[in-house]
């Protein structure tokens, strides 16, 4: 519950108290908080949704624009313009509704997708074995439809590798969006390891060359990998010795393949191990790694505590 | 002992002349300074993209009393969650209204800003407080005549009572 209080502290205390009450006892469960301009806040678990009886009104948003930016609504500017802002606990909130189509940024937003951040210790431990051979890491794509826990499962192979007393390494996070370290003034809010760095809010073609520049890493860990950019980056950098540690949308590995984006990644076979990610109907994450593209190597199911 | 008490009544109507011709003089140099205060606070703004909180705590370091304790109050009643900062900002305006020597137009000047205070994008709260600034300005300037106009005459005014009280007495 400590966690969420930086999500309710947003809200006026009639929709705080609502949402607490709500919320209660299964706070572990709730995935986002959904808020649309004249309608009902929504409230999102793996399984299910409730709408509140309550309106988002015009003064509800301007209460919670305000609380957001600590009362310095112009700061949103920035933020406005990548269309999402990341808080303190690394839960992300996004943003949609009347756009400047001549700067590119959203003018009025009225839309917002608070996703809550989730941090599962030890979720990807038993991923740490499938994923080396010997001493040495393979480069490794983590897949899966979105809200399937790829970012979850990164952020704690990020630490497992940093901590682990057998292998540990230095590891470089290129954090476009702010998701896996959730770093504020440079500060990684949520765990990812005693010998990890980030390079936070930066473009991960950029990124990645300038910790491998500065920070000689020996694992690089990127999130959401999708545009050509990024792909040209990898196979420069996977050239560099350092091993690459990335996630992708898609369903499923056909389509993964088919990605006309990464194509190329592939085509070259540069990635060693490949991990599916699902969730279950009872919230379960399941995790099935692959050899090269088609050898199945192991599987495991990751209970939601 | 007739004239030990000639002396104390010139010097009390004195000093009472002087403190309130001061008072033009201070309100000038408090203007000054709030002006100064919402360069800064534009800077930070605008360049730095600094959070409200932040930006009056760096005033406050930059800004002598009355205008430090303003700024520093403000900085103490955003430690809490408050739901409206705009009534925290009047209520302050007001406080700020008893402790120095601004006036009443002003204080009108800054009650209006803090209606505008962070609600905005960047470039319009860039000109919400350029705007004041202006307003800001135009009020030192009418200060400074006043302060020209009225500062020496209430200073001489209180010598003059003091000498047309001895003669009376006397």
């Amino acid at each position: 519950m400590l966690q969420m209080e930086e999500i309710f502290q947003l809200f006026s205390p009639n929709v705080k108290k609502m949402l607490e009450e709500k919320v209660y006892n299964q706070s572990n469960q709730l995935e986002e908080i959904r808020l649309r301009i004249q309608k009902p806040i929504e409230l999102n678990f793996f399984q299910n949704h409730i709408l509140l009886d309550y309106t988002f009104t015009e003064q509800e948003r301007m209460y919670f624009l305000r609380q957001l930016t600590n009362h310095s609504i112009y700061r949103m500017d920035e933020p406005f313009k990548q269309g999402f802002l990341t808080i303190s606990g690394g839960h992300r909130i996004g943003f949609s509704g009347e756009v400047l189509t001549d700067e590119k940024k959203i003018k009025e937003a009225t839309f917002f997708n608070i996703r809550i951040a989730q941090e599962i210790k030890g979720i990807a431990k038993p991923l740490l074995n499938n994923i080396k051979e010997g001493n040495t890491l393979q480069h490794t794509i983590i897949f899966g439809a979105p809200q399937t826990g790829k970012t979850t499962l990164l952020r704690d192979l990020a630490k497992q590798i940093s901590d682990d007393g057998m292998i540990s390494q230095k590891v470089a996070i290129v954090d476009e969006r702010s998701e896996l370290a959730a770093c504020k003034n440079g500060i990684p809010q949520l765990d990812i390891g005693v010998r990890t760095d980030i390079m936070d809010n930066c473009l991960k073609q950029f990124g990645m060359f300038m910790m491998i520049r500065s920070m000689s890493p020996q694992i690089l860990i990127i999130d959401e990998i999708g545009s050509i950019e990024d792909v040209q980056a990898i196979l420069e950098a996977i050239r560099t010795g350092v091993t690459i540690i990335c996630t992708a949308h898609s369903n499923n590995m056909d389509e993964l393949m088919e990605r006309p984006q990464l194509k190329s990644l592939f085509e070259q076979q540069l990635f060693k191990r490949f991990v599916h990610v699902t969730r279950d109907t009872n919230g379960a994450f399941s995790f099935t790694m692959f050899h090269k593209k088609n050898e199945k190597m192991n599987f495991y199911k990751v209970h939601k505590r | 002992m007739k004239w030990f008490g000639a002396c104390m009544i010139l010097l009390c109507t004195s000093w009472f002349g002087h403190r309130y011709s001061m008072l033009y003089t201070k309100r000038e140099r408090q203007l000054k300074q709030l002006i100064f205060s919402f360069h800064i606070m534009d800077a930070e703004i605008v360049h730095n993209q600094r959070p409200l909180q932040e930006t009056f705590s760096i005033i406050s370091e930059k800004v002598a009393d009355p205008l430090k304790q303003y700024y520093q109050s403000l900085v103490n009643e955003m430690e809490t969650i408050i739901t409206n900062l705009s009534v925290i900002w009047e209520k302050e305006t007001d406080h700020l209204l008893q402790i120095s020597a601004l006036q009443k137009d002003e204080i009108i000047v800054l009650k209006q800003f803090g209606h505008t205070l962070g609600d905005y994008t960047l470039m319009k709260q860039h000109e919400q407080i350029t705007l004041t600034i202006t307003y800001l300005e135009q009020i030192l300037e009418q200060a400074m005549e006043e302060r020209k106009k009225y500062s020496k005459l209430y200073t001489k005014l209180g010598i003059f009572l003091g000498i047309f009280l001895v003669i009376l007495l006397m």
